[in-house]
C-alpha cells in the first residue's frame, strides 16, 4: 500500500481504456443492427483512433517509465510501441475479416467485439507491471482468441481447433498461475519490480526456480516455441483465415512482449540467466529446436495455411534468438520490437491473401489450387509475393532488414554466434518453401482445374494494399521505424 | 481406482470435513476488529486459551492439505464424472477452510460460495445433461508415456518444493514456538471485509476493473460460439435475430 | 456485548457438541411442528380440520408418523449409485446445521459470531444443492435425475437476486456480521427501508427451499416426487428435515435483515425473533396452498428478465442515495 491510486492514473491508461470502451461500442452496435455489414469497419476505425492515442502517448512520454495505479499498471515506450502493434493487427484483421465474414457468411455479429477486447487483453499484458494484471491480459486475450477460433460454428475443424487450443491453453494457464503462486510464496509479492528487487535473496531457491521456469513455460506455450507447439498447426487450420493471422501476428507479439518484460525483470538476475540451469541455456535450446522443427516441417506442407502456421513457429525461434539477446546485450528490445512489428504486418498481410482467394464452399488453401493465379488475378498474386518474400528475409522487404538487423544485433556476443549461424541456415532453408506458392501462382498452369479466384472486397483489398505498402516502407525505408524501435526501451 | 475404496474414502473426508469445518468455525475470529495476525498464528501468541494451539492447527492444516490432494487426484483421476466432480467440491470446500484457519474470513466464506457453491453447481448441471457415466468416461489417459512424464514431473516438484514447505515448518518448534521469521507480520485487521474492501478498492482498483473486461469477453466469446445460425439463416438475419432472441 | 458458545463453553469440542446437540434438536422439534402446522394451515385453508385425534389439536401426530418412518423398510432400488444414493441424505443435512447456527436470537446471544456471518449463511445454502444432485444422481432415475436437474437449474437463477437483495442491506448497515445488520436496525427494520429487496429477498428464498409455488423440482403430477423419489423411512424423512429446516434458515435471515431479528417492545429477544421467523414460515404455507405451481419457463424467466434485473436496479438506487446521503 505504497501509494493509493490517483484519479489522474486513468487518464494514463487511456489507450487500453479507449479500446474497452469501442469494444463496448462495437458490441451494442451489434446488438442493435439487424446487419453486421458495418462492424468491420466501425471495429477499424476505432483501431485507428486508439493507434492515434498510443501514438501521442509515445511522443508525449516524459519519463522513461510511468507506474500508475500503485504499480499495476507500467507506461514505458516498449510497451507502447508493443500497443502499436496489437492496434495495427487488430485493424488490418478487422478489415480482412469484414471481407471474409461477409464471403463465407458465418460469423455472428460479436465476432469484431471479441477481436477488440482481446486486442484490450493484450494491451494489459504489455503494460502488465503486475503479475495480476499479467494474468487478466493473457486470459482475456486467449478466452477472446479461443471464441474466435471456433466461431465458425458450421465448420467442424474450426470447433475441434477451438476446443484444441482452449484444453491446451487452459493448461498453460494452470501453469502460469502455479509458476505465479510458485514466486509468490519465495518472495511474497506479485509484483513484478518488487520480485525482481527480493530476487538476490533466492538464489537457488526452488521455489522462486520452478516458479520461473513455470512461467517461462506457459508463455513459451503462447508464442509456440518447440516442444509447446502441438496445438499451432491445428489451431491456425481450423481457425477462420483473418484470426489465424491475428493469431499469428497479436498473439504472439503479446506472448514475446511479455517475455520480454519477464527477461528484464525477474529473469534477469545473473544466477538465474547464465549456469546449468540458467534459463538462457534452455531459451537457447528451444530457439534453435524451434526454427528448426517449424522450418523442416513446413517443407512438407501443401496446404498455404499449414505451412504458413510451421512458419509462424520458425519465426518464433528466431524471435526468441533476439529475446536471448536483450539481457546479454544490456536490455535493447529494439531489435525484437521491428522484428514483431514487420512480422505482424506481413502475416496478417499473407493469410489475408489466403483469405482473399477463398470462396464460399470453397477456402481454397491447397498449393494446387492456386495455380495460374499470377495470370488470372495479378494484384492478388503480386501482394502475396511480397509477404512471402518478406517472410522468407529476401530483400527489399521489411522482412530482410528486420532479420538482418536482427542477427547483427545478435552477433553482437560471442556465446549466441553459433545460433546466429543456425538461423541463418534455417533462414535460407525457408526461402525453399516460400517460393512454392510464388512458383504455383506464377509458373504453373491452371489446367482444367477451377481456379482460386479473388473476392470482391473493398475493405480486405484495402488491408492487404496497407500491409503490402507497410512491409515494402518498413523495407526500403526502415530508418524512422528502426529509430521508433530504438526509443522504445523498457523503463527501470 | 476401485470404487468402494474411493467412497469409502470420500465419506471418511466428508466427515473429517464438517469435523474441521466446525472447528474452524468455532475459531473464527469473533470482532470485526481484533483478528489475530497470521504470523501469530504460527507464533502459537492466539489471544486466548480457547482457541487451539498452534501445532493443532498446523495438524489441521496438515490433515487439510492431504484432503485437498487426495481430492484433486480422484478429480483428475476419477473415470466416473460425477465423482470427479464430487471431489472438486470437496477440494474446494477444503481450500476455503484454509482460508479460515488463517483467519482470511472473507474470502473464505466467498471461496465457498462462489466455488464449492455456485461454479460447482454449473459443473454438475453439465455433467447431469451430458449423460449416464458408464457411457461417458473421462479421466486420466491410460498413456504410459504420458504418466511416467508427469509423474517425474511431480516427483520432482515434490522433492525441490517439499523441504522448502519443510522449513516453513520448522518455524514453529514442538513448544509452539517461533524459530525463524520466514512469516512477515501483517495488519491486524488482516483479512475482514474491510480490508479486503479497502484493497480492492485502491492498490487493486484497476486489476478489479479489469476483470470485468475478462468476464464480458468470456461471455460474449461463448454466446458467440455455442449460438448456432444455419447457412440458409443468413438470407433473412431478422429472421435469425428473432429466433436467437427467443432462445 | 454479543457472547457466543465458546464464550460460555471454554472448552472447543464440548462447545461444538452442545452446539451440535442443541441444533439437531431444534431441527428435529421445528420440523415435527411445522409439519403439523403445515397440515393444520392447508386443512384450514380448505375448509378442512386437519389432524385432530392424536394429542391436543392433533399435535402429536406427526411425532406418529415418524415412529411409522422409524419402523419402514429401507428399499434401496437396484442399479443405483450405492455412495451416493446414501450418501445424499446425510450431505443434505450437513450445510443446513452449520447454518442454523450463525444467527443471533438475542441481543446478547449467538451460537457461533463471525464478521462474514451473512456469506457464510448463503454459502452454506449453496451447498445443499450438491446433497439433491447426489440423490437425483444416485437414484438412477429418471424422475429423480429431472428433479434435481430442475433444481440446480432453479438454484443457479435465483440465489442472484436473492444475495442481491441481501447485499443492499449490507451496503446500507455496513456490515457483514449479522449482529451488526440487526444492530443497525435502530428504530425501524429495514423493510421499510429497502421494501422492493425484502420482496425480492423473499420470492427467491422460498424459490431457494423449493416451496410451492416455485416446487418445480418435485411437482408430484410431473415427477412424481423428483430427486428423492426413490427415497423411503427415514432416508425420506432426513430430506424433509431438511427441506423444513431450510425454510426456518431462509426466514431467520429473512428476519434479521429485514424485520429486525431480535429487537421488538416489551417481549424479550428470542420470542420477538422467533415470532417473526414463524411469522414469515406461515406465510410461506399461506403461499404454498394459494397458488398454482409455476411452468417450468416461466419461473426461470421470471427469475432473470424480472428478479435480477429488478435486484440490480435496487443495488444501484440505494449505492446512489447511500452516496448522496453520505
Amino acid at each position: 500500500m505504497s501509494s493509493a491510486f490517483k484519479m489522474a492514473d486513468f487518464s494514463f491508461a487511456a489507450p487500453i481504456i479507449f479500446v474497452a470502451l469501442w469494444a463496448c461500442v462495437v458490441l451494442l452496435a451489434s446488438a442493435f443492427s439487424t446487419k453486421s455489414s458495418k462492424l468491420g469497419p466501425l471495429t477499424a476505425f476505432g483501431f485507428v483512433i486508439g493507434l492515434v492515442i498510443t501514438g501521442y502517448f509515445w511522443t508525449a512520454l516524459e519519463q522513461p517509465r510511468m507506474s500508475v495505479f500503485s504499480g499495476m499498471l507500467v507506461l514505458d515506450r516498449f510497451s507502447l510501441f508493443l500497443d502499436m502493434i496489437f492496434l495495427l493487427a487488430g485493424l488490418l484483421t478487422s478489415l480482412v475479416a469484414h471481407g471474409y465474414v461477409e464471403e463465407h457468411g458465418f460469423a455472428e455479429s460479436e465476432f469484431y467485439a471479441v477481436i477488440a477486447l482481446s486486442v484490450v487483453g493484450m494491451m494489459l499484458m504489455g503494460h502488465a507491471g503486475d503479475f495480476i494484471i499479467v494474468v487478466i491480459g493473457l486470459e482475456t486475450m486467449s478466452l477472446g482468441v479461443y471464441s474466435l477460433v471456433a466461431s465458425w460454428t458450421d465448420k467442424r475443424k474450426s470447433t475441434e481447433a477451438g476446443l484444441k487450443y482452449f484444453v491446451m491453453g487452459a493448461v498453460a494457464s494452470g501453469f502460469l498461475v502455479y509458476g505465479i503462486a510458485l514466486l509468490y510464496g519465495a518472495t511474497g509479492s506479485t509484483r513484478l519490480l518488487v520480485i525482481t528487487s527480493r530476487a538476490a535473496a533466492h538464489i537457488g531457491d526452488p521455489l522462486y526456480i520452478i516458479g520461473l521456469f513455470m512461467v517461462f513455460g506457459a508463455l513459451a506455450f503462447k508464442v509456440a516455441l518447440v516442444p509447446f507447439h502441438m496445438w499451432t498447426p491445428d489451431a491456425y487450420e481450423g481457425a477462420p483465415t483473418p484470426i489465424t493471422g491475428f493469431m499469428a501476428a497479436a498473439v504472439k507479439t503479446a506472448g514475446f512482449g511479455l517475455l520480454v518484460r519477464a527477461v528484464s525483470t525477474i529473469f534477469s538476475g545473473e544466477s538465474f540467466a547464465y549456469g546449468s540451469t540458467g534459463w538462457i541455456n534452455i531459451a537457447w535450446m528451444l530457439s534453435m529446436l524451434t526454427m528448426t522443427v517449424g522450418n523442416v516441417l513446413a517443407l512438407r506442407q501443401t496446404n498455404i495455411k499449414r505451412m504458413l502456421a510451421y512458419s509462424s513457429i520458425a519465426h518464433a525461434g528466431y524471435i526468441m534468438l533476439g529475446v536471448i539477446a536483450i539481457p546479454v546485450l544490456g536490455l535493447d528490445p529494439s531489435a525484437v520490437l521491428l522484428y514483431l512489428l514487420q512480422y505482424a504486418v506481413t502475416t496478417i498481410g499473407a493469410f489475408g491473401v489466403v483469405a482473399w482467394v477463398g470462396r464460399r464452399d470453397a477456402e481454397n488453401t491447397g498449393l494446387e489450387q492456386w495455380a495460374g493465379l499470377g495470370a488470372r488475378k495479378p494484384a492478388a498474386a503480386l501482394a502475396m509475393t511480397i509477404f512471402m518474400l518478406s517472410l522468407g528475409g529476401i530483400p527489399p522487404t521489411a522482412g530482410f532488414f528486420a532479420k538482418l538487423y536482427l542477427f547483427k544485433s545478435a552477433m553482437g556476443h560471442p556465446s549466441l554466434l553459433i545460433l546466429v549461424v543456425i538461423a541463418a541456415i534455417n533462414s535460407v532453408i525457408s526461402i525453399f518453401y516460400y517460393l512454392k506458392p510464388i512458383v504455383a501462382m506464377y509458373f504453373r498452369d491452371a489446367g482444367g482445374e477451377p481456379i482460386a479466384e479473388p473476392m470482391r472486397s473493398s475493405s480486405l483489398s484495402v488491408a492487404i494494399t496497407l500491409a503490402a505498402i507497410i512491409v515494402f516502407l518498413l523495407g526500403m525505408v526502415p530508418g524512422s521505424a528502426l529509430e521508433m524501435a530504438i526509443k522504445s526501451t523498457i523503463g527501470g | 481406482m476401485d470404487r468402494r475404496k474411493l467412497y469409502v474414502s470420500l465419506l471418511l473426508a466428508a466427515a473429517a470435513l464438517l469435523l474441521i469445518s466446525s472447528v474452524a468455525l468455532a475459531q473464527a475470529p469473533s470482532t470485526s476488529g481484533g483478528v489475530a495476525p497470521h504470523a501469530q498464528f504460527y507464533a502459537g501468541k492466539l489471544a486466548s486459551s480457547k482457541k487451539l494451539s498452534p501445532l493443532a492447527m498446523l495438524w489441521a492444516m496438515r490433515v487439510l492439505a492431504g484432503l485437498m490432494l487426495v481430492g484433486g487426484i480422484f478429480t483428475i483421476g476419477s473415470r466416473n464424472p460425477v465423482v470427479a466432480a464430487l471431489c472438486l467440491v470437496g477440494t474446494l470446500f477444503c481450500t476455503g477452510i484454509i482460508f479460515l484457519l488463517l483467519h482470511a474470513t472473507f474470502i473464505a466464506a466467498i471461496q465457498v460460495l462462489v466455488y464449492a457453491g455456485a461454479i460447482m453447481v454449473l459443473f454438475v448441471f453439465v455433467v447431469m445433461s451430458v449423460g449416464h457415466p458408464e457411457r461417458e468416461e473421462i479421466g486420466l489417459s491410460r498413456g504410459i508415456i504420458s504418466k511416467l512424464i508427469g509423474g517425474a514431473f511431480a516427483v520432482m516438484l515434490l522433492l525441490r518444493v517439499s523441504p522448502v514447505y519443510m522449513s516453513y515448518q520448522r518455524t514453529v518448534n514442538a513448544a509452539g514456538e517461533i524459530i525463524s521469521k520466514a512469516m512477515p507480520p501483517v495488519s491486524s485487521k488482516y483479512g475482514n471485509v474491510e480490508h479486503v474492501g479497502k484493497l480492492l478498492f485502491s492498490d487493486y482498483l484497476f486489476p478489479f476493473e479489469a476483470i470485468s473486461i475478462l468476464l464480458l469477453v468470456a461471455i460474449v466469446g461463448a454466446v458467440m460460439v455455442t449460438r448456432h445460425r444455419r447457412r440458409d439463416d443468413n438470407k433473412g438475419a431478422a429472421a435469425a435475430a428473432a429466433s436467437a432472441g427467443e432462445g | 456485548m454479543l457472547k457466543t458458545l465458546s464464550d460460555l463453553v471454554p472448552n472447543v469440542f464440548l462447545a461444538m457438541l452442545l452446539a451440535a446437540a442443541a441444533i439437531m434438536a431444534f431441527a428435529t422439534v421445528n420440523a415435527l411442528f411445522l409439519v403439523w402446522l403445515e397440515r393444520k394451515v392447508s386443512a384450514r385453508m380448505q375448509r378442512r380440520y386437519g389432524p385432530t385425534v392424536v394429542g391436543p389439536f392433533g399435535m402429536f401426530q406427526t411425532l406418529v408418523d415418524v415412529v411409522k418412518l422409524l419402523s419402514k423398510q429401507l428399499i434401496s432400488p437396484k442399479d443405483i449409485d450405492k455412495p451416493l444414493y446414501h450418501l445424499a441424505p446425510i450431505v443434505v443435512f450437513v450445510p443446513v446445521v452449520l447454518g442454523l447456527s450463525l444467527f443471533p436470537i438475542d441481543k446478547s446471544f449467538a451460537l457461533v459470531d463471525t464478521n462474514v456471518g451473512l456469506v457464510l449463511v448463503f454459502a452454506f445454502a449453496g451447498m445443499g444443492f450438491i446433497a439433491i444432485f447426489m440423490a437425483g444422481w444416485g437414484s438412477n432415475n429418471k424422475y429423480a435425475l429431472l428433479g434435481a436437474m430442475r433444481a440446480v437449474a432453479q438454484n443457479i437463477a435465483y440465489e442472484i437476486p436473492l444475495i442481491l437483495a441481501a447485499l443492499a442491506v449490507t451496503m446500507i448497515a455496513r456490515s457483514m456480521r449479522i449482529a451488526d445488520i440487526v444492530e443497525a436496525q435502530g428504530s425501524f427494520p429495514y423493510i421499510l427501508v429497502q421494501p422492493i429487496g425484502a420482496l425480492i429477498y423473499y420470492i427467491s428464498a422460498v424459490a431457494e427451499t423449493n416451496r410451492a409455488p416455485f416446487d418445480i423440482p418435485e411437482a408430484e403430477s410431473e415427477l412424481v416426487a423428483g430427486f428423492h423419489t426413490e427415497y423411503s423411512g427415514m432416508r425420506f424423512a432426513l430430506f424433509f428435515l431438511a427441506e423444513y429446516t431450510n425454510m426456518v434458515i431462509v426466514s431467520m435471515v429473512a428476519t434479521s435483515l429485514f424485520l429486525g431479528g431480535y429487537k421488538g417492545p416489551l417481549l424479550p429477544g428470542p420470542v420477538w425473533f422467533f415470532g417473526k421467523v414463524y411469522f414469515l414460515i406461515f406465510v410461506m404455507l399461506w403461499l404454498r396452498w394459494t397458488f398454482p405451481r409455476l411452468r417450468f419457463d416461466q419461473l426461470m424467466t421470471f427469475a432473470w428478465k424480472v428478479l435480477i434485473p429488478l435486484a440490480l436496479a435496487n443495488l444501484l438506487v440505494t449505492a446512489t442515495v447511500l452516496k448522496v446521503m453520505s
